[in-house]
């Protein structure tokens, strides 16, 4: 029976070769754009990268002449630049993580870049630290060691995020990517200084904190180092509220 | 892991684009045909045709199904009747035989026997069945009166000794929550899709409710194969294999009422997919034959790769959605849920570079594509396309292609472990 004739059997080719084409069009309209916009990227990345310079440098003048004339009339600032400039490099690691995570290959340039933005990091960092001294400044400052294999560093970052929201300019984080540690020398530097060995770690004004550090651990923490701070108020008038209420109640009740 | 990941989804795009783009193409070569195709109530000859009622437990619409058929538009004494009550355990029997003494319908028959299955039924029937044409109509749908006029017409207008099955446009009937709304577009989809590969001879499935045989080419064939969960497909697939013709009538309207709750939808679906693959398993002799023509090449790759595409996508949507989900629930219950302090001064900035334009392009070509199928679904099946009133539909339709393609996985793996289930 299988030898029916099977006159109208036909092969489309033209069809097939014609949707191979046309598929093969859509994708190669996509992958040039691609490229072309991964030329933007780079350069975008490099244009924030010259800022960066420009205001560290500003930074730089500041503190020499903060310390050459010991006036702390300018320390203000100081403080402000310094604000806006680590303001201004989380913002652009946000930007530059988001196009890593688009592009499906780590390219040499993105290397390049983070090894950058580590460096920027840890320069604002020594820079804070002195600056601190010098003014006086009621502020803390957290290192914080993640790697990106590593699955409970989220939580980690959410949390110090949650607090940089809540604590303004009271509160510097600066994060420090171990997985870049083979190429960059000066994160090695940091680690053995801070004999950094697990992840997440934080770095409290020079206290080494192991694993996630839970919400109220951290503001505990972060509370001890501040002289004063609305965040850390707010938890104390909500517990002297709260035994209000409850003498209220105990009152009412008796 | 994310680099292979990567090569594998875009080989899934570029698959899924390719055979989009192939039916766009297909439509467009046969755009003038389909818009001139025009239906006939006036068949050439009137044969007799039997029609065959199988039931199991059925008596909620059994009546309505006997109904549809006794208002068929067609001499009663060209008709041939069989209703058979398959071993019900409930009033399926009873029903029927008092419907048809109500309505003193003497080209009824009514054949009641212990519970054989529906395959055999058929085939029961198929021996006693008079007439020239023979067809069958589930218990659970129905059929517009001048659907049997319309397949017959079609029949004789293709005149064509060796089309041995006319398959009906299969409709949702009142369709009523949303499970029921999304299989009614997918019955429009699956309407379109088959009148194109009707014009490919690439129809691989003969809908159970009413697709028409020529008796005397099944009989040659060896009747209905009980041995599968899906008869209808097994049917059809056996018709390519002979060299027979399927076709499909685009304005043969037949009604069918579809799982409205999950369970008795994933069991459905379950049987379809089981019974689809074994179709697939059994007939592998045809994938990329050249001698079966597009239904070899394109039709079984289509079939065999659509569970690769299935899997892959159930995959990575569990990857890339479900997972980075959960660890984000995590992180922001870390803080306590206080969401306002998290998105204090946070502005949302569209960053046209953010985005990967190469996925965009493809999405959107699929995206395109996807959309003209549904307007032309609609217009096919001449429903109106009312754009608004789907939108709700839109995010309905991502849970329920996740669930067809889980039902699927679970399918796949008891084929592999040769496990057989009964419906």
């Amino acid at each position: 029976m299988e030898k029916q004739s099977s006159r109208f059997r036909e092969i489309s080719k033209g069809k097939y070769i014609m949707a191979g084409v046309l598929t093969f069009l859509i994708f190669s309209l996509g992958l040039t754009m691609g490229i072309i916009l991964e030329e933007m990227r780079y350069n975008e990345a490099q244009e924030i990268n010259e800022e960066q310079d420009v205001s560290y440098l500003s930074l730089q003048l500041q503190y020499l002449m903060l310390t050459s004339f010991e006036d702390q009339s300018n320390c203000p600032v100081l403080l402000t630049t310094l604000q806006d400039s680590i303001d201004e490099l989380s913002g652009s690691l946000s930007k530059i993580i988001d196009y890593e995570k688009e592009n499906s290959i780590s390219s040499d340039d993105y290397l390049l870049i983070s090894r950058r933005y580590t460096l920027d990091n840890l320069r604002y960092w020594l820079m804070a630290e002195k600056a601190k001294e010098s003014c006086q400044l009621d502020m803390v400052s957290i290192l914080y060691f993640y790697s990106d294999d590593c699955p409970s560093c989220p939580n980690q970052g959410t949390i110090l995020s949650y607090f940089k929201k809540l604590m303004g300019d009271q509160l510097l984080v600066f994060p420090i990517n171990l997985d870049l540690r083979e190429d960059e020398a000066m994160i090695e530097v940091m680690m053995s200084l801070y004999n950094v060995t697990k992840f997440p770690t934080i770095i409290v004004e020079g206290d080494k904190y192991e694993g996630v550090i839970k919400k109220n651990d951290l503001q505990e923490i972060i509370c001890s180092n501040l002289e004063s701070s609305d965040a850390c108020e707010i938890q104390l008038e909500d517990l002297e509220q709260l035994n209000v209420s409850e003498q209220n109640e105990s009152e009412s009740s008796s | 892991m994310n680099l292979i990941g990567n090569i594998i989804l875009w080989v899934v795009y570029f698959i899924s684009l390719y055979f989009s783009i192939f039916l766009v193409l297909v439509y467009f070569d046969n755009r003038d045909k389909i818009k001139s195709e025009s239906s006939s109530l006036i068949p050439k000859k009137i044969p007799v045709v039997s029609i065959l009622i199988p039931a199991y437990n059925e008596e909620k619409t059994i009546i309505g199904t006997m109904e549809s058929v006794m208002n068929i538009n067609y001499p009663k004494n060209k008709l041939d009747v069989i209703v058979i009550n398959d071993g019900s355990s409930d009033g399926t029997g009873i029903q029927a035989e008092k419907f048809i003494e109500e309505h003193n319908l003497s080209h009824f028959k009514l054949i009641s026997h212990d519970n054989i299955g529906k395959a055999n039924s058929m085939n029961k029937a198929l021996k006693l069945a008079k007439g020239e044409f023979f067809t069958c109509l589930d218990a659970d749908s129905f059929v517009e009166p001048d659907t049997l006029r319309k397949m017959l017409s079609f029949f004789y207008n293709q005149d064509d000794p060796q089309l041995a099955i006319v398959t009906p446009a299969m409709k949702v009937f009142k369709p009523k929550n949303v499970l029921q709304k999304i299989q009614w577009i997918e019955y429009l989809v699956m309407i379109f899709v088959g009148r194109l590969s009707s014009h490919l001879d690439s129809l691989y499935v003969a809908p159970g409710p009413f697709s028409m045989y020529r008796t005397d080419i099944i009989r040659k064939v060896g009747g209905f194969d009980n041995s599968t969960l899906t008869e209808d497909q097994e049917i059809a697939y056996r018709m390519q294999k002979y060299n027979y013709r399927i076709k499909q009538c685009f304005d043969a309207y037949v009604y069918t009422v579809s799982p409205h709750e999950l369970v008795p939808f994933y069991k459905q679906r379950r049987r379809w997919y089981l019974g689809s693959i074994s179709c697939a398993y059994k007939y592998k002799n045809m994938i990329a034959n050249k001698k079966y023509g597009d239904f070899g090449i394109i039709q079984m790759i289509k079939n065999v790769i659509g569970y690769f595409l299935a899997l892959v996508g159930i995959g990575f949507a569990g990857y890339f959605l479900l997972y980075p989900f959960v660890l984000k629930i995590k992180n922001i219950w870390m803080i306590n849920f206080d969401f306002l302090t998290l998105f204090k001064d946070y502005t949302l900035l569209f960053d046209p570079l953010f985005l990967d334009i190469p996925k965009v392009i493809v999405f959107g070509a699929l995206f395109l594509t996807s959309a003209f199928f549904f307007y032309k679904a609609h217009q096919n099946a001449k429903e109106n396309v009312n754009a608004i009133g789907y939108l709700p539909i839109v995010p309905y339709f991502a849970f329920y292609y996740l669930l067809k393609g889980m039902i699927l996985i679970v399918s796949l793996y008891e084929f592999g472990r040769g496990k057989k289930i009964k419906w």
